[in-house]
This record gives structure tokens, sequence and C-alpha cells, in this order.
């Protein structure tokens, strides 16, 4: 399909993980569509920056690793991975107590982008 | 007996984790598990109000701390961890236990 053509298509994560099934849906949904040759890039804003946090041992919990499903991201040829600021100063996290890095983008920056997207898709 | 609290929600999503700390009793105890752990980080605001909370017993389920990724020395001073087994024993030593959904 020409570049032209593909559509381009964000996931905005907004979710802590484990509390919700929503960050680890997303991901899978992510993982699947990524297939089918569109510009798909994620973005993790607000609670979903939790996502990334290293060192997750879910196992007590019997629920699948988010940071291991995020890492597995870097397998897939997406247009980007972006994580923003401000959350994660808000939240006390630095960009290398994370499991990726990603492109860290000021809340403006991650605005326009979002704005300049064929279809969001928000969780 | 005093009240046991309840906080499962992030305090950066909903207001449970505000509300809760504006309504908690001095002597009461409040116990952050699944995403409520948040409330207890250092460095933030939620945490900031936590360990300002200091009328309270304040407590933290160490299992649902460690699956995302946080150990103790993430959290603010005058906050306690404990296990499923301390769960159950808060839960015994207080009355009522009010959840904050």
């Amino acid at each position: 399909m020409a570049a032209a053509n593909k559509k381009r298509i964000l996931y905005v994560q907004r979710r802590a993980p484990y509390g919700t099934l929503y960050a680890q849906e997303a991901l899978e949904m992510l993982s699947m569509g990524a297939a089918f040759g569109q510009r798909v890039g994620i973005a993790f804003l607000d609670d979903g920056v939790f996502q990334l946090k290293a060192e997750q041992t879910p196992g007590a919990l019997g629920m699948k690793n988010s940071g291991r499903m995020v890492r597995a991201l870097e397998l897939h040829d997406l247009e980007g991975i972006y994580v923003e600021q401000e959350s994660l100063v808000e939240r006390n996290l630095e960009p290398g107590q994370l499991v990726l890095a990603g492109k860290v983008l000021p809340r403006v920056e991650l605005s326009q982008l979002m704005a300049e997207q064929d279809l969001v898709l928000s969780f | 007996m005093s009240t046991l609290h309840l906080i499962n929600k992030s305090p950066f999503e909903k207001d449970a984790f505000d509300s809760c700390l504006r309504h908690a009793l001095p002597g009461s105890a409040v116990l952050l598990i699944e995403d409520g752990i948040y409330g207890a980080l250092r460095g933030t605001a939620p945490g900031d109000c936590l360990e300002q909370a200091t009328e309270q017993q304040r407590y933290v389920l160490v299992e649902d701390l460690r699956a995302r990724g946080f150990g103790p020395e993430a959290l603010v001073t005058g906050v306690q961890l404990v296990d499923y087994d301390g769960f159950v024993d808060l839960a015994v030593a207080h009355e009522p236990v009010q959840s904050w959904l």
C-alpha cells in the first residue's frame, strides 16, 4: 500500500495497568492491528505512563505484565512511541525508570500530534 | 473501633483519594490497594497530601505496589507496608471498613 493511502492511527494510553484491563486490551489490539499496514503510533499520557514503569511483577495478581507487553511494541514497525513529559513529572517518574526509551514530548506537542491523526483510539 | 478506609483508584484519575483524606477521622486507618498505591509515591502532589495526614495510620498493600514496579523506597515517609495477611488483620481490627470506589 502506498504511504499516501495509509491512515495515521494513534493509540492513546491513559490508564494505569492492572486496576482495569484497558491497558492490556489496547496493547493486544495494537499488536494485531499493526500487522495491517497502517501508520500506527502509540502515546502514553496521564496514568498511562505507569504502564511503562520498569520492574513490574504482577505474578501475584495473575495478570499479564504490561511492561513486557510495551517492550514487545518495539518489535512492530511503529510510527513512534511517545511519552508525555508533564505526565512523567507529575508522577515523579524519570525516563530512566521506564522499560523503553520512547520519545518524550511536552503536552503542547503531543496535543498537536493527536490533532494530526486520521484516527485516535483512546484507552 | 475505628474505620478502615480502602482506596483502590489512582489519585491522578479519580477523586476518591482526595475525598477519603478529607473525611478520614483522626485515629482511623487508610489502606491503599490496587491502583490506589499510586497515592503514596514520593515527589507527587497526592504523596505530599498522604505524608501530611499524620493523624491517620497509613498503609500500602505491598503485592500491589510490587506488581506496578515500585518498592518501599518510592514511598513517602510515614507509610507502612502490609501484605495480604496484614490486610486481613487490619480488616479484623477495624469497623466499619469503608471502600472509596
